[in-house]
């Protein structure tokens, strides 16, 4: 993959109109941004639609990409991740059938991924595994669940069968000890 | 700007980036976001937080379609083929082949297949020639009837526009959690040409590089809804049909 450095000049080319600083930039990332799409998503045609939804607005927008937004992955990854949850807020209505697979991915010990090449990504990769191994159970599965899975509060409380206060306060407490145990 | 708890406003902005802030509350959030820079740069620094749980994924590459439609979607003339660029492209990464040759002029295609042969073969050649193709609008059609579904589709592939159309009568009587795939059967294997619609019409982009003939055919297989994850049929096949030529 492609080091922030590379990727954050692609990105100023792009938003000089550069056609093939855009292409670059898709070979390079576009396949961590689908495997996202597709992990959040589910089905195939909806992540391939935002994830030309999401290059598409790269394309007319990356002029407002800075370094003070974050590492370009970053910002690339939070575009999809927010185009996905609008599309399944808009598409899901009901968390209906059950996620056969949901519970595979809530231990954080199984990270496969290659980032030869960039170290700051694999070191906060490591601290982010270390913090969320500090969370309480609930507390881990709900944020997990919230962020591979794009649930609300309510599709949470239904899901792990608690009081909507309840998995309220699981959400934000995991939320709080990440911060402090990423700070510290 | 009512949001003055300084927890409170880290909460939210954690929530916002996580999601579980949404409807009415999502969208005030935003509203503040434009107008509050703290606000704004603890979102990012939430984001940065929790990207590692987008990295750890393993990277799934998209299908070529992807790019080739982005790039329609976008509007993109394609240069006019100097022979160094078309090379670049092509020995940077075969995806360029497909993607920039379904958005070129069909003398664009000729040149960049003379390429690939120039690139395969262990003799340079002359240099490439751009040929001109006289231009006919082939178009091809077939008629699925699938065992056990009420409804029927009809699929429409016009070469020269690069376009497949699929139209749907009656109402598909298959789960909602699955979906027909349709399947241009090619000598490579098969190639995706989009999942049926459950209703109407719908309108897919051709992939690139097909060679589509009568007597060419189609299959359709079930699939989990949205399509075959992998890009190649997961169900049963259901149907093969040849395509017969209608203009």
């Amino acid at each position: 993959m492609a080091d922030a450095q590379e990727l954050a000049r692609l990105l100023s080319s792009t938003a000089q109109g550069d056609q093939r600083a855009f292409a670059e930039l898709y070979t390079a990332t576009s396949s961590h941004l689908y495997a996202l799409l597709l992990r959040i998503l589910k089905r195939r045609d909806w992540a391939e639609e935002a994830l030309q939804d999401c290059f598409i607005r790269v394309w007319q927008k990356s002029d407002s990409y800075s370094s003070e937004k974050g590492a370009p992955l970053t910002w690339l990854l939070s575009i999809a991740r927010y185009r996905a949850l609008d599309l399944l807020r808009s598409r899901r209505p009901e968390v209906s059938q059950e996620d056969e697979d949901v519970h595979e991915n809530l231990s954080f010990a199984d990270t496969r991924v290659d980032l030869a090449g960039d170290a700051d990504h694999a070191q906060s990769m490591t601290a982010l595994r270390r913090c969320m191994a500090t969370l309480q159970d609930e507390q881990r599965k709900s944020v997990l669940l919230a962020y591979y899975e794009g649930y609300t509060h309510h599709e949470l409380s239904r899901r792990l069968e608690a009081p909507l206060g309840t998995v309220k306060s699981w959400v934000r407490r995991g939320l709080q000890r990440l911060r402090e145990c990423l700070e510290s | 700007m009512r949001l003055r708890d300084p927890q409170a406003r880290q909460l939210l902005a954690g929530e916002y980036v996580l999601g579980t802030l949404h409807g009415a509350a999502r969208r005030r959030f935003q509203r503040w976001l434009g107008e509050d820079r703290e606000l704004s740069d603890q979102v990012r620094e939430w984001e940065a937080r929790l990207v590692p749980l987008a990295l750890r994924l393993a990277p799934v590459a998209p299908r070529e379609i992807v790019w080739v439609e982005l790039a329609r979607q976008i509007g993109w003339v394609p240069q006019a083929a100097p022979s160094t660029a078309g090379a670049q492209l092509l020995r940077g990464n075969s995806r360029w082949l497909s993607a920039w040759a379904t958005t070129a002029t069909a003398a664009v295609v000729i040149l960049a297949v003379i390429l690939v042969a120039q690139l395969e073969r262990p003799t340079p050649l002359p240099e490439p020639e751009i040929v001109e193709v006289p231009r006919t609008v082939a178009s091809y059609v077939a008629a699925l009837q699938l065992p056990d579904e009420a409804a029927q589709w009809s699929v429409s592939v016009v070469p020269e526009s690069g376009m497949v159309r699929l139209a749907v009568a009656g109402d598909p009587t298959l789960p909602t959690q699955q979906d027909y795939e349709l399947w241009w059967l090619a000598d490579s294997g098969p190639v995706s040409l989009g999942v049926l619609p459950r209703s109407g019409a719908a309108e897919h982009i051709l992939p690139a590089g097909l060679n589509i003939t009568e007597g060419g055919k189609l299959a359709v297989s079930l699939e989990q809804a949205g399509g075959s994850p992998t890009g190649s049929p997961q169900g049963q096949v259901l149907l093969a049909t040849p395509v017969i030529r209608a203009g």
